[in-house]
């Protein structure tokens, strides 16, 4: 009899488990459909096969502050193009970067995409002050409720946003743009946002240092200059200064990534111009710091 | 001992169903919507060598495609977005991307207008690549590129950039902008949009809109920034921003000097809603 206790058990706690262990959506089957392999292609024109997933979270909550009978609405809106993989490559560490960027570096304990973005979803620590408790909240529906009457958050509501997409992609470089906003009540708005250059073949995000010699620091800062000139259409450093750029406090991003053949370095809002600019991206033509340029560089973009 | 079963079995049970129907509290991965997205990056590359035997003159040209190609967006229907995008990749109608492309890139006589094409006398032989530094000097360039700028559930927006540098200056670009609805499964027109009679108060919206964008306070000032405010009107050239945000598009030249690029006007959908069909309406989900 002893024997049919233990069987019973397991066999109702392998149930609970199996039944309760949702299936990730986060694991994907890339399978090659016969749709695929029958395609018959054109000689002349080359394919590079690109398979991904595009990943929305767009909901409305009722959150109890506190102490505040108040409720206030926290809308979430996420949009994610999540990639699975590129030609014959894998793409692991893009994913990994994404992740990474999303959570901004916190990506301790999490597996894949959707966990992630529950995780971004439910910190509430950076999205409403006083509300740390998941269980203070209430679905009310998706969020188009408050879009619809208040594109840009409502006063009683926080709207906080989030979007990964691809800006540029080849057969060698996919370069990504994830960036978040946050709506207060009181309309103030809080941004952030990452670009980088994957390297396809090599499986790795290019950094500043793989793609910059040790001195280019200074030497490259004087073509910012007349870079950020030629963005805003200033004609000279004062022009630059009236618009809105810290002229005197320029300095080289370590945030680089490529686009349209140009290296470019990227600034957050407020790091090198006055906020109302929003994110800054100046473009260098990369022949004219070609000696700041490592060989990788000069592989991928003079060549 | 049958007894002791019995309750356990109740238990154990009842432990499975509370612990399966106890609703997660705040955001969980069901939350999450997915669609899986297939496509190809097709490129095509010619270059040639052009010897015109009666000016005894040498120049080389690339003509080159890229497409975005769409092959699966979740389970919509994409026909119609691919024929819009091998409408815009050759003049000629293909029922392949493929074919398209080969054609466009093989066309060199399509960098001339037709005049120049009566008079040309013009010799041309594939190469592999065009030499660095060439006999000529006289290298051209002639470009198609679609490629996706926005990609969500609702609509996907493409960018189709030409481009050709035929000497002189500068090389010029041209931009055909437009968004796929998926659930109408149709590219959204200027005439799905607005009414007829809107285009006035169009102007004067991307009239303010590029002042703020500018800096300008008055349309005198848009001027002396390089605009040409005589010219404003309604472009036609229209698309979706990832905002929702209805996007005219003007090519270089159109409204502006040539040094102030393309010019894009993203106008928020609340300020256009008096101006709006009612179809218009639904799209933009103001209804």
């Amino acid at each position: 009899m002893k024997y049919s206790f233990m069987i019973i058990t397991l066999v109702v706690m392998s149930l609970i488990v199996v039944s309760c262990n949702q299936k990730s959506s986060d694991t994907v089957v890339v399978s090659e459909s016969a749709e695929e392999d029958t395609i018959v292609a054109n000689p002349e024109v080359d394919n590079f096969n690109i398979k991904q997933q595009f990943k929305s979270l767009s909901q409305l909550y009722r959150v109890k502050a506190g102490d505040n009978d108040t409720p206030v609405y926290v809308a979430f809106d996420a949009n994610i193009q999540w990639p699975l993989k590129y030609g014959k490559y894998n793409v692991e560490a893009l994913q990994d970067t994404i992740i990474g960027a999303i959570l901004q570096g916190k990506t301790q304990n999490i597996n894949g995409i959707d966990e992630a973005l529950v995780a971004w979803a439910n910190n509430f620590s950076r999205v409403c002050k006083g509300v740390t408790s998941p269980d203070a909240m209430e679905l009310v529906g998706e969020n188009n409720l408050i879009k619809e009457q208040h594109p840009y958050g409502s006063d009683k509501g926080y709207l906080t946003k989030i979007t990964a997409k691809i800006t540029e992609i080849n057969d060698q470089t996919v370069t990504y743009h994830v960036s978040q906003v946050l709506t207060e009540p009181d309309q103030m708005t809080w941004s952030s946002s990452a670009m980088f250059t994957y390297d396809i073949d090599q499986g790795r995000v290019l950094t500043y240092d793989d793609l910059l010699l040790p001195d280019a620091k200074l030497g490259v800062l004087p073509y910012l200059q007349s870079a950020l000139q030629s963005l805003y259409y200033a004609d000279d450093e004062k022009q630059l200064k009236d618009m809105g750029i810290f002229v005197d406090q320029l300095f080289l991003s370590k945030e680089v990534f490529i686009t349209d053949g140009q290296l470019v370095f990227h600034y957050q809002a407020g790091s090198i111009g006055v906020v109302k600019l929003g994110e800054i991206n100046v473009p260098i033509a990369p022949f004219a710091i070609e000696e700041y340029l490592t060989p990788e560089a000069k592989k991928l973009l003079l060549e | 001992m049958k007894a002791r079963v019995l309750i356990f079995s109740i238990i154990a049970t009842a432990l499975f169903t509370i612990s399966c129907s106890r609703k997660p509290t705040g955001v969980t991965k069901a939350d999450i919507k997915t669609f899986d997205i297939r496509e190809q990056l097709k490129t095509a590359s010619y270059s040639y060598k052009l010897v015109d035997t009666v000016l005894n003159h040498t120049a080389y040209a690339t003509l080159s495609a890229t497409v975005q190609w769409p092959e699966k967006m979740g389970d919509n229907n994409i026909k119609p977005l691919q024929d819009t995008l091998l409408k815009a990749v050759s003049k000629r109608n293909f029922n392949n991307i493929d074919e398209a492309m080969v054609n466009f890139v093989t066309s060199y006589k399509d960098m001339y207008s037709d005049d120049e094409q009566k008079s040309l006398s013009v010799k041309a032989t594939p190469v592999d690549s065009v030499p660095l530094s060439s006999e000529s000097n006289f290298s051209y360039d002639y470009n198609v590129t679609a490629r996706i700028s926005v990609l969500n559930e609702e609509y996907v927006t493409y960018q189709v950039v030409y481009y050709w540098f035929m000497g002189g200056a500068h090389g010029s670009t041209m931009v055909n902008p437009f968004t796929y609805d998926f659930k109408r499964a149709a590219v959204i027109t200027y005439e799905d949009l607005f009414k007829p009679d809107s285009d006035k108060a169009l102007v004067e919206l991307i009239s303010k809109s590029l002042q703020n964008q500018y800096g300008a306070n008055s349309e005198e000032e848009l001027a002396r920034a390089g605009f040409m405010p005589d010219d404003f009107y309604a472009s036609h050239a229209i698309s979706l921003d990832e905002n929702g945000n209805v996007v005219f598009h003007y090519d270089q030249y159109a409204i502006s000097a040539y040094y102030l690029g393309r010019i894009d006007v993203a106008l928020p959908t609340y300020d256009l809603e008096s101006l709006l069909t009612p179809e218009g309406k639904k799209i933009l989900k103001l209804q």
